[in-house]
């Protein structure tokens, strides 16, 4: 019997078929290497904008105690009875800073007295400084001519309930407690961008995210008052007062004459959260606010890839693979899908090694998966210069050079992370050839100092303000705030801890769990906010650092003047009850109600308003 | 949306929902049934059994507490199919099956789309064609009466309608008071205040349920349904009574279009209340009455006639040939052959001939006592005495075809007569299930109707029916709140009230004292009113004697004239001389005088209308002037004008029918009816023509609602645009029942008084749950019933400053007292606009009328209870000295 052959044509047929398959599937690939350009950062393939023509204020405020009049002429200018250097201090010199407003500081509330036309615009007050036997009327006069005041701390209890002048300033029918313990914190919608949040331990996770100062005065605010946060009290003090209103204050605002005064109940003014508890209050007061804002969502991961097999003992009885592998096959796959979940841009600072006494070499041969899986997933690598004691900061920095260089390619490392106790070794690097290209660097946020600035006229510093391993109620809080003054986070991943792993916590399984969590939960208000690699955050940063802008409003005309705008600027529009109609020399996004994202591209830029709620659907037939 | 187009849209689909399911719904069910009635006759029938459904479906499920859209819907439709199915006996099986059938050829493909589709599209082309061809017939025999009623309810339209474009809101004091009721209904609460005649309310509760309209709207709009309602179904009682085609719009013309009447007695149309929806239902009633009789009357006639037909057989026997009994026997024999009512036959054929709405023929024309017919029939040749057997076995075949027609004709007659009592018992029972004074109203036209028609109502079976039908027709009326009574419900307050008014223990309504001023009821005629003094005279002679009767029969004549003649010159009429309410009064006699002679000339049934009528008005003026009679006020001037006023049209369109049926009676050709109905067409032209002439044409009524349109404007963007149950308004007391359905009222009057300071001022706390709260401030504040000095200023510090009234009810809206409310409420808003800038939004804003919106955080809510410096004043001395 004859056996069945397959035809010539036939076999011609499935030979070309697999030969077209076979260069598909090469093709894509060898044109992914050779024509991605993953050898070049494209987010740094601009000249930054240079801090030369950063905005500074005219005065530059009085140093703390000073005592002489301020030398702004046209009033519109922010005045602190406080202390300069203070923590309260620091936090409203940035404010200023950002919101592009003048600050005139004074160690005293005693001997002030405003002059017509040289009215500030807000007063803010540290109770630490002011003596409020002495001080209140001076306060109350200033409340009395129309000035917002804003009591960053409140003084002392006793001091409250002693001065019934006082508390009526401050809004407060009476002090109920001393002291009360509450169960969480209610911070209500419309104040922060992000909305409602209840920050109560209503599950075991929530127990260790539970950090907010729960005890406090307990001040029971008047008629005429309207509060923005409150302590959550626990069943059996709820059922005693029985209403929510009776709950204590965190921050409220009481209608004084024509002025508002608006109190802080709690420490919350003495850290970052006190910038976007600023901008919440100058929105409070006015009809509409517009400022600008930096609009970048940034997600850092330090220390990864790491290209040499240290630690790799502890790896492999971990993960049964070493380091390097571990790191391609677990940790970048994982990784990934929490990047595309959430939009999110990666900046990724690479670290040859860590220990650089071991005698365990990196090796390169990982770089260039790393580069082209960063250039697909639109991330971006930057250099980790956090070093052990071993080896010093230069060093370090001469030994990556080296390695770095081995590989031969063009890829411009703009951005940098440092750990915020090395951040003063930086001036040894001036004279280190591999850190030329260095435009911002990135480290933990110090209390001390500012949260972005530049470190040089070439070099911004952006401080790390989450962990996205861990998200407390502090950390969220002040996260609103941010997102409400700045548009701006950034987010780090810590992949040190997960290759030298202490504890089962800093396993991978468990931090990706976590940081994914998180990531979705947390950030998922500020979607609109544009997510952004660290050097693409620089600059926008620089364009938020150097501009100046003035806003007036006619009817329902609001006009937008800003100056030294190089390219775009970002804006963030909020109003009250009214949405943008038309708009021209920008475009508009919703961020959330009353809420918008302006991109300014002209500068000068005109916005008519309409209602957006209360709008009527059936008009009086004259109209 | 402009208000007025949203306000048209509404109106247009209350008025279909309603005439929907009033009236197209029982002629889908009994249309068949009843396609030999006159399509008038046919509207009314179905009008009354669509109402007296809707009530009763209302009633039943309320108290059973399961009134529901669904359940209503239920019970509506599921009976309306079915009765449609058992009534026209349709095979629904068949229909089902062939139905079916086409489908799964349809399906199979032996049976293409397009051959399917234009099958159906065919039927359809029949339907149209069929209505097209009905409607071309209307316009082309009765031409005339389209374009007159064409040009009514155009006037109708004109008159009741732009009041619902000037004014919004409610026209009427009482209407929030039946808006709760009807809200109450909404949670199977009926009688929510008391036992109180509830079918108006059914109404509107059953629009509002079942179509999903918002109560208050259909509040706001339904006084436009009853006020064209009201008035059509007069102007068709009318058509339905007159002999002359068109003499009927001369009456529902004068009524609706002129202004010989006060004010006061359609000042009320522009609002919706039971008292005006049940006045639909008394000349329903009356018509129903007429009918029966007539039917009754023909029905007794074919009866009497076998009796005759044996005499004349016996007759027969007994003589061979009595040529001068020879005509009787002629008049017998042909109406032995016509013999069981052939005015019947005659209606028949005229119904049957003539389209609908001729049908043209008027009742008592159609309803001709057979005599009147049988005369003009020719008179058949008296057999000769040879045939007489042959024509007796000639004669006994057809009989048993005869008896069979007979007994199947003698079925329809009764089917008639009870129709007609039914509808009766229908229309009767909805004057007392809507509003009792109709049922008075009915009640005294039932009793003129008694001595109109005495010489059928107190035959006995007929005695039976009809007072067996009233019996029946209150029992329906009286059962559901009899059994709410029983069930522990106390009486509404209002029904002590009117029994009140009747017993003489109440006053007059403040509406009474309101009315125009007018001259003691006797003011004009004050000299035929001041009592003669008579001197002692010597004993009369018989001369004297009689004379001294005539004096005081005219005496009596003069007292019975001037007590009518005074509640027509203050309430009723508005004529240009005053003289003229004499004629009116002396028309009513001249009307009873018409229906005497028309009634001694044979044409029974359409006499005795002519007298009911004639009594009924002068009963009305009986009632009106009960006091002087020394009989007890049924109800009070002003009331009774508003009856009194709709039954005048009667005098107006039966008088000179009555006339021209006595002028024509003896022409009974066919063309001497056109002339009669040219002198009819010419009679209501000159009307119209006479009151344009004089200025009498009544203009739009410039009708001011007790609320303000921008209040409406703001609960209509309200309910729609608002979450429910999430919104709270403060305001003056109109809206408070208005948005039950949909969100929360806080009065005006316990906002202000809530916060109302002194010492203990800083404890008062106002909390509003809701996240949203309109504040409604009038900067004019409007006039609530009630003028006083100030009006029209504006709210100013020197009202505010004056201390908050301190009446109760109603009365703290009205006058000045208003003033002072709204004074305080705008400077409490300006307080808390200072409080609150962003939180306070202005909602809308006029020159007279301001409403403000405030969005609150509902885990914080806003203490309203703010100091705006009036309300911690102290008032004490001011209120002593006040």
């Amino acid at each position: 019997m004859k056996e069945r052959m397959i035809t010539h044509r036939k076999y011609f047929s499935i030979v070309t078929m697999m030969v077209v398959l076979l260069f598909m599937f090469m093709f894509t690939q060898v044109a992914k290497e050779n024509i991605s350009g993953y050898t070049i950062n494209a987010y740094a393939a601009e000249k930054p904008v240079s801090g030369g023509g950063r905005w500074m204020p005219r005065q530059g405020g009085s140093g703390p105690g000073t005592e002489g009049e301020p030398s702004v002429e046209d009033g519109g200018f922010i005045l602190l009875f406080g202390d300069k250097e203070s923590a309260v201090g620091n936090i409203v010199q940035q404010w200023c800073l950002y919101t592009k407003r003048e600050l005139v500081t004074r160690g005293s509330v005693a001997g002030y007295a405003p002059e017509s036309g040289k009215l500030p615009e807000m007063v803010l007050v540290d109770s630490a400084v002011v003596d409020y036997g002495r001080d209140l009327k001076t306060l109350t006069g200033l409340a009395d001519r129309g000035i917002h005041l804003v009591f960053c701390t409140l003084p002392d209890v006793s001091v409250i309930r002693a001065q019934r002048d006082l508390r009526k300033l401050l809004g407060i029918q009476y002090v109920r407690a001393d002291e009360v313990e509450v169960e969480g914190v209610h911070l209500f919608e419309d104040f922060f961008l992000g909305g409602s949040y209840m920050y109560i331990v209503a599950s075991e996770e929530d127990e260790k995210r539970q950090d907010l100062d729960l005890t406090m005065p307990w001040y029971v605010t008047l008629t005429g008052t309207k509060t923005y946060m409150v302590g959550m009290l626990n069943e059996v003090l709820r059922d005693e007062v029985a209403k929510n209103e009776y709950f204590p204050g965190i921050i409220w605002r009481n209608s004084y004459g024509e002025a508002m005064v608006f109190a802080v109940n709690g420490d919350y003014m003495s850290d970052l959260t006190g910038i976007g508890i600023l901008s919440a209050i100058v929105y409070e007061t006015k009809d509409y606010d517009i400022y600008p804002i930096i609009n970048a969502q940034n997600l850092v991961i330090t220390d990864y890839p790491n290209f040499s097999d240290e630690n790799t003992q502890v790896i492999e009885d971990v993960y049964s693979r070493t380091p390097r592998v571990v790191q391609q096959d677990i940790f970048w796959p994982t990784l990934l899908s929490v990047l595309r979940r959430g939009g999110w841009k990666l900046t990724s600072f690479i670290t040859p090694q860590y220990d650089y006494q071991d005698e365990i070499e990196p090796v390169a041969d990982n770089l260039v998966f790393y580069l082209q899986q960063f250039k697909e997933a639109g991330a971006e690598a930057g250099i980790s210069l956090r070093h052990g004691e071993e080896v010093s900061l230069p060093e370090k920095a001469r030994r990556d050079g080296e390695f770095y260089r081995s590989l031969d390619n063009d890829y411009i490392y703009s951005a940098a992370y440092i750990k915020t106790e090395e951040f003063s070794e930086l001036e040894g690097l001036a004279d280190v050839e591999f850190t030329e290209n260095l435009r911002t660097i990135t480290c933990e946020y110090d209390p001390e100092d500012h949260l972005v600035f530049y470190y040089s006229d070439g070099v911004t510093g952006q401080g790390i303000v989450s962990d996205a391993r861990l998200q407390t109620y502090t950390e969220n809080v002040r996260l609103r705030s941010l997102e409400t003054a700045l548009g701006y986070c950034n987010v780090k991943i810590d992949m040190h801890d997960v290759l030298w792993p202490e504890s089962d916590d800093t396993h991978w399984e468990r931090v990706y769990e976590s940081v994914a969590s998180n990531l979705d939960t947390w950030w998922k208000p500020f979607g609109s906010f544009t997510k952004t690699t660290l050097t693409q955050s620089d600059t926008r940063l620089r364009t938020f650092l150097n501009l100046d802008y003035a806003t007036g409003r006619e009817k329902d005309r609001v006009r937008l003047e800003v100056e030294g705008l190089e390219g775009e600027a970002w804006f963030l529009l909020r109003t009250h009850g009214e949405g943008v109609a038309e708009i021209t020399g920008a475009e508009c996004q919703e961020v959330e109600r009353d809420a918008y994202l302006l991109r300014v591209t002209e500068p000068q830029v005109e916005i008519q308003l309409e209602k957006n709620r209360g709008i009527l659907k059936y008009t009086m037939s004259r109209d | 949306m402009p208000m007025n187009m949203l306000t048209l849209v509404q109106t247009v689909e209350v008025f279909s929902a309603y005439l929907f399911v009033s009236a197209w719904l029982p002629a889908f069910v009994f249309g068949k049934k009843l396609k030999e009635h006159r399509l008038i006759e046919r509207f009314v029938i179905y009008f009354m059994i669509g109402n007296f459904y809707i009530i009763n479906l209302v009633y039943l499920l309320q108290l059973l507490k399961i009134s529901y859209p669904v359940t209503l819907g239920l019970g509506t439709f599921v009976p309306a199919v079915l009765g449609r199915l058992v009534l026209n006996k349709t095979p629904v099986r068949q229909i089902v099956e062939d139905r079916l059938s086409d489908l799964k050829k349809v399906v199979r493909g032996s049976m293409g789309r397009r051959t399917a589709l234009f099958r159906i599209f065919r039927a359809a082309g029949r339907q149209v064609k069929a209505a097209g061809r009905f409607v071309g017939e209307l316009l082309v025999h009765h031409g005339i009466d389209c374009l007159l009623l064409a040009a009514f309810l155009g006037m109708l339209l004109c008159l009741h309608g732009i009041s619902l474009f000037t004014a919004y809101g409610y026209k009427a004091s009482d209407i929030p008071v039946h808006n709760f009721w009807i809200n109450a209904m909404g949670e199977n609460n009926i009688f929510v205040a008391g036992v109180y005649p509830h079918g108006f309310h059914c109404v509107i509760y059953y629009l509002h349920a079942l179509f999903g309209f918002a109560t208050f709207n259909v509040l706001r709009l339904f006084g436009f349904v009853e006020a064209i309602m009201v008035n059509v179904m007069l102007l068709l009682f009318l058509k339905l009574c007159c002999k002359s085609s068109y003499t009927a719009y001369a009456g529902a013309f004068l009524y609706a279009g002129s202004r010989y009447f006060a004010e006061a007695t359609y000042s009320r149309f522009y609002a919706a209340l039971p008292q005006e929806f049940g006045m639909i239902f008394i000349f329903p009633t009356v018509y129903f009455g007429f009918a029966y009789f007539e039917t009754k009357y023909r029905e007794l006639a074919g009866k009497e006639k076998p009796k005759k037909e044996r005499k004349r057989f016996r007759w027969k026997k007994g003589s061979q040939s009595p040529k001068t009994k020879t005509p009787h026997l002629a008049l017998e024999t042909a109406a032995q052959v016509e013999a069981p009512g052939e005015a019947e036959a005659a209606a028949a054929s005229l119904t049957e001939a003539a389209a609908p709405l001729e049908a043209a023929v008027p009742l008592a024309e159609v309803a001709a006592p057979p005599e009147e017919i049988t005369v003009s029939q020719p008179e058949p040749a008296v057999p000769p005495p040879e045939e007489a057997g042959k024509k007796r076995r000639l004669l006994r075949l057809p009989g048993r075809r005869n008896r069979r027609e007979k007994k199947a004709r003698a079925k329809r007659q009764w089917q008639k007569t009870y129709l007609y009592l039914a509808g009766f018992a229908m229309s009767f029972s909805m004057t007392l299930t809507v509003h009792f004074y109709g049922t008075m109203v009915a009640g005294i036209f039932c009793l003129a109707m008694a001595i109109g028609y005495g010489f059928l109502f107190l035959r006995k079976d007929c005695f039976r029916d009809v007072v067996l039908t009233c019996l029946l027709s209150v029992f329906i009326a009286v059962l559901p709140m009899a059994a709410a009574f029983a069930g522990g419900t106390p009486l509404q307050g209002s029904l002590g009230w009117g029994l009140g008014v009747i017993f003489g223990s109440q006053e007059e309504t403040a509406e009474a004292d309101a009315a125009p001023a007018a001259p003691a009821a006797g003011t004009a005629p004050a000299a035929e009113a001041a009592p003669v003094e008579k001197k002692p005279d010597p004993p009369p002679t018989i001369g004297e004697r009689l004379e001294d009767l005539i004096d005081e029969i005219e005496d009596l004549v003069d007292d019975f004239r001037t007590a009518i003649y005074r509640p027509l010159y203050a309430a009723v009429l508005r004529l240009p001389e005053s003289k003229i309410i004499n004629w009116v009064i002396a028309g009513f006699a001249v009307l009873i005088g018409a229906g005497i002679a028309l009634f001694l000339l044979r044409q029974r049934c359409y006499g005795a209308m002519l007298i009911s009528s004639g009594l009924y008005l002068f009963f009305m003026g009986i009632m009106m002037s009960a006091r002087s009679f020394g009989l007890p006020s049924l109800m009070d001037t002003n009331r009774g004008g508003i009856y009194y006023a709709y039954s005048l049209p009667l005098l107006a369109a039966f008088l000179p029918d009555g006339v021209l049926a006595l002028a024509f009676l003896p022409f009974r050709q066919k063309y001497w009816k056109w002339v009669r109905n040219l002198f009819s067409l010419a009679f209501v032209a000159l009307v119209v023509w006479h009151t344009w002439s004089i200025g009498q044409l009544r203009a739009p009524r410039d009708t001011r609602a007790q609320e303000m349109n921008e209040a409406i404007v703001c609960m209509e963007n309200i309910i729609e645009t608002e979450e429910d149950f999430t919104w709270t308004v403060v305001s003056a007391n109109d809206e408070l029942r208005m948005g039950t359905d949909y969100g929360y009222h806080y009065e005006t009057i316990t906002f202000l008084e809530d916060m109302e300071g002194g010492d203990n001022w800083s404890r008062i706390r106002i909390r509003i749950p809701t996240p949203v709260v309109y504040i409604f401030v009038e900067k004019i504040p409007l006039d609530y019933f009630e003028h006083y000095e100030g009006s029209g200023q504006s709210v100013s510090e020197e009202g505010a400053a004056r201390a908050l009234p301190r009446n109760s009810g109603i009365s703290m809206y009205q006058g000045e007292k208003r003033w002072i409310l709204m004074s305080r409420m705008y400077y409490w808003a300006q307080e808390f606009q200072r409080l609150y800038p962003n939180e306070l939004d202005v909602y809308l804003e006029t020159e007279q009328f301001i409403c403000y919106r405030i969005e609150q955080n509902m885990y914080r809510l806003y203490d309203f209870a703010i100091d705006y410096d009036y309300n911690t004043r102290d008032y004490t001395a001011a209120e002593e000295s006040a």
